[in-house]
């Protein structure tokens, strides 16, 4: 990819996209209930939620594919419609289903997909050769998707989203069911999006990944905006600090009782295997039980401890895990 | 919008399902009927049967027998395959041991007589009854002339010496005549294959069927995404609509034209205006697929099936199916005209129809624009229902 999308990107000072009071019901169900959203340009934004939670249907609103309710929507500083062509022509998507064409190889594929927003048939060329060799795809051009395995057809999905070099570009769950290297090759190509200018919406039910390749994470539930920030900063705002596990098959129930009287200890639970450890924010307490726990004498296996993550912030926010 | 077009026919290229309907079906279909009927005609050809001829001193003072003899077995095509016989026991003997079918004999009053075996009575061999039938009114017709000439010969001797008189005294020529009310004799098996044409037409339903899928947001995820695209959303339906037409346009072209070259079934030598009746049969068609296809909320299988439902329903009226429902289909046509005139399958059959036996184009455009009017209809009730259609997911 060139530098045209820095470019692009510098061109006026409106974020790239702003959402206020945008409420859409389906019948009785309300599935954004007055969602606000700020997305700058030149970040990887992550959209974080639960299935159900609005993401899809936010994004859906943006690329106006669906009507709302109440709400305004602006792309670069512009309201968008089903008609805003112009608009639509910065934009791209890279939806959760592989959507292509079965019957067209990679290349033929790609070319499709860029044509309906690149008519020039020899910049085409160029812009399919890009794409291709961004995604790895170069020595599957001729093979039809049905021929691919999952990753590769995902490399393709992407591919067909980002040919034509949108300046934001939609990513919906590009993961699901991808292959460890599939995986990094994907999370590479987008942080390589994002250097090179772009303005990134992404959307994973992976936290670890979210918090690995996203600048800024707004988290989500029943169509509302539940908090806003950086990986750290998201975290910052819950009173959970590390979590503390000890595997031991002969921890006495006093011990037990001893580490949940420590002053930072939130919570503490043995299953007669294991013992887990939840302490306040900013406290850091693994030498403390490791000495209660010494001083029992029970033997002990594999000590961990782990600073919060996404998941627990949102467990702690929406009380459920993002998976559940 | 060309882009559009050209990878939408590129793709349809590339799926098996809807090319077997439009293209393989008719063919195979047409190879079956080519096969059954050409059996069945088969059947109801004259063929030379053996039929033993005796020549005894009767058959000798007998005028005209041997001349009659020769000539039912000479010519293009021959009625009798001679077998001897000096007599009658000889000629029995022949029929006993199957050698011959008949023989010919002349009576003790100069008549000749045509006698066949049981066997003949009893045969369903259609060809053999025919030609039996054929050899037998022959015979009588001879005996019918010679009587005629003796009552000549009695009563208007000098008759006879008008050799005009004598030409034409046992001469058939004029007395009956074929009077054809149509442009070309009707033609039973073409019914079959016009209905043919018309249910594999239908058929292409599920070409359209297969592109709207493909192209709405809210009925896939590749429609949902050709959406997101800078593209007016009525010139990518147009361009899907129109690579459907010209997709099921081409198969049922050469589908046609396997028909009328390959198998043989006429269409009165208006050739360009079948190829215009494909061509109006194929739009219906694709109209009538667009919309099935823009009913939403029921999966694309569902739609595949209601299509082919409701080809092999109207097929049925438009005589497919064999004598019974050709009956069946007249008899809507005869009594309940306006379900005939609804009927598409009926109307494609009734195109080729109007071009085979009318003089006068009026009823070929008038089933032209009726089917027109169909698939505008059908485009219309399909542009009503894809207007507000958007994604709908949660």
């Amino acid at each position: 990819m060139d530098t045209t999308l820095q470019s692009q990107a510098a061109r006026g000072q409106d974020p790239a996209i702003r959402v206020r009071g945008l409420v859409k019901r389906y019948g009785e169900t309300l599935a954004l209930d007055y969602f606000d959203l700020d997305v700058r340009r030149g970040e990887i934004f992550g959209l974080l939620g639960p299935n159900g939670s609005g993401k899809t249907t936010a994004i859906n609103c943006i690329l106006a594919l669906l009507t709302y309710d109440e709400g305004r929507i602006d792309v670069f500083g512009e309201p968008i419609g089903p008609t805003s062509y112009a608009l639509k022509r910065r934009l791209g998507v890279v939806p959760q289903e592989v959507a292509v064409f079965d019957e067209l190889t990679v290349e033929q594929n790609i070319d499709y997909f860029c044509s309906l927003y690149v008519a020039d048939r020899r910049r085409r060329r160029k812009l399919v050769d890009d794409a291709v060799a961004f995604v790895g795809l170069g020595e599957y051009r001729r093979v039809r998707p049905g021929k691919l395995s999952g990753g590769l057809r995902r490399r393709l999905n992407i591919a067909c989203g980002i040919a034509h070099r949108p300046e934001l570009v939609f990513f919906d769950e590009p993961t699901v069911a991808v292959d460890p290297q599939s995986r990094n090759a994907i999370l590479e190509g987008i942080r390589s999006l994002r250097d090179e200018g772009g303005t990134v919406v992404y959307t994973s039910h992976y936290m670890e990944e979210v918090e690995q390749v996203c600048d800024r994470i707004l988290i989500m539930d029943h169509g509302r905006h539940l908090a806003l920030g950086t990986a750290d900063e998201l975290k910052a705002m819950i009173d959970v600090g590390e979590r503390i596990s000890v595997e031991s098959l002969d921890l006495p129930e006093s011990a037990v009782e001893a580490v949940r009287g420590l002053p930072a200890v939130d919570e503490a639970r043995y299953d007669g295997r294991e013992l887990q450890v939840r302490c306040r924010r900013g406290e850091r307490n693994i030498a403390d039980v490791f000495a209660i726990l010494e001083a029992s004498g029970a033997n002990i296996g594999h000590v961990t401890s782990r600073p919060p993550t996404l998941n627990d912030v949102f467990l702690e926010m929406t009380g459920t895990a993002l998976r559940d | 919008m060309l882009t559009t077009f050209a990878t939408q026919i590129r793709a349809t290229l590339r799926q098996p399902a809807p090319l077997f309907w439009a293209l393989a079906f008719p063919l195979i279909l047409a190879t079956m009927f080519s096969v059954m009927f050409g059996s069945i005609s088969e059947a109801y050809t004259l063929q030379a049967q053996p039929v033993g001829v005796v020549r005894d001193a009767g058959w000798e003072d007998t005028p005209g027998a041997e001349a009659l003899a020769g000539a039912l077995g000479a010519g293009d095509r021959p009625l009798i395959e001679e077998v001897r016989a000096d007599d009658l026991d000889a000629a029995l003997a022949a029929l006993t041991d199957g050698t011959a079918i008949g023989y010919l004999y002349a009576d003790d009053d100069h008549l000749l007589r045509f006698a066949v075996s049981d066997a003949v009575y009893g045969s369903s061999d259609n060809a053999v009854a025919l030609t039996v039938s054929v050899i037998g009114h022959t015979v009588e017709r001879y005996n019918e002339t010679a009587a005629l000439g003796d009552l000549v010969a009695l009563e208007h001797p000098q008759a006879l010496l008008d050799e005009a008189f004598v030409r034409d005294l046992g001469a058939a020529d004029g007395l009956t005549e074929e009077t054809r009310l149509t442009r070309f004799a009707p033609d039973g098996t073409a019914r079959y294959y016009y209905a043919l044409l018309a249910m594999a037409c239908l058929m292409c339903m599920t070409i359209a069927i297969g592109a709207i899928t493909d192209a709405q947001p809210n009925l896939s995820a590749l429609g949902a995404r050709r959406n997101v695209a800078p593209l007016p959303r009525h010139r990518m339906l147009m361009a899907v609509f129109l690579a459907s037409w010209l997709m099921s346009f081409a198969c049922m072209a050469v589908a046609f034209l396997a028909v009328r070259y390959v198998f043989g079934v006429g269409v009165g030598g208006r050739e360009p205006m079948a190829i215009a009746a494909v061509a109006a049969a194929t739009f219906m068609a694709s109209a009538f697929g667009m919309l099935i296809g823009a009913i939403p909320r029921i999966p694309a299988g569902t739609k595949y099936g209601v299509a082919t439902g409701i080809t092999c329903l109207l097929s049925l009226f438009a005589g497919l199916y064999g004598e019974p429902a050709m009956a069946l289909g007249d008899w809507v046509q005869r009594e309940l005209p306006a379900a005939a005139l609804a009927n598409p399958a009926r109307q494609i059959t009734q195109l080729f129809y109007d071009m085979l036996y009318y003089d006068d184009p009026q009823p070929f455009i008038r089933t032209l624009g009726v089917l027109c009017a169909m698939g505008a209809a059908c485009l219309a009730g399909a542009t009503l229902l894809l207007r507000r259609q958007r994604y709908e997911h949660l």
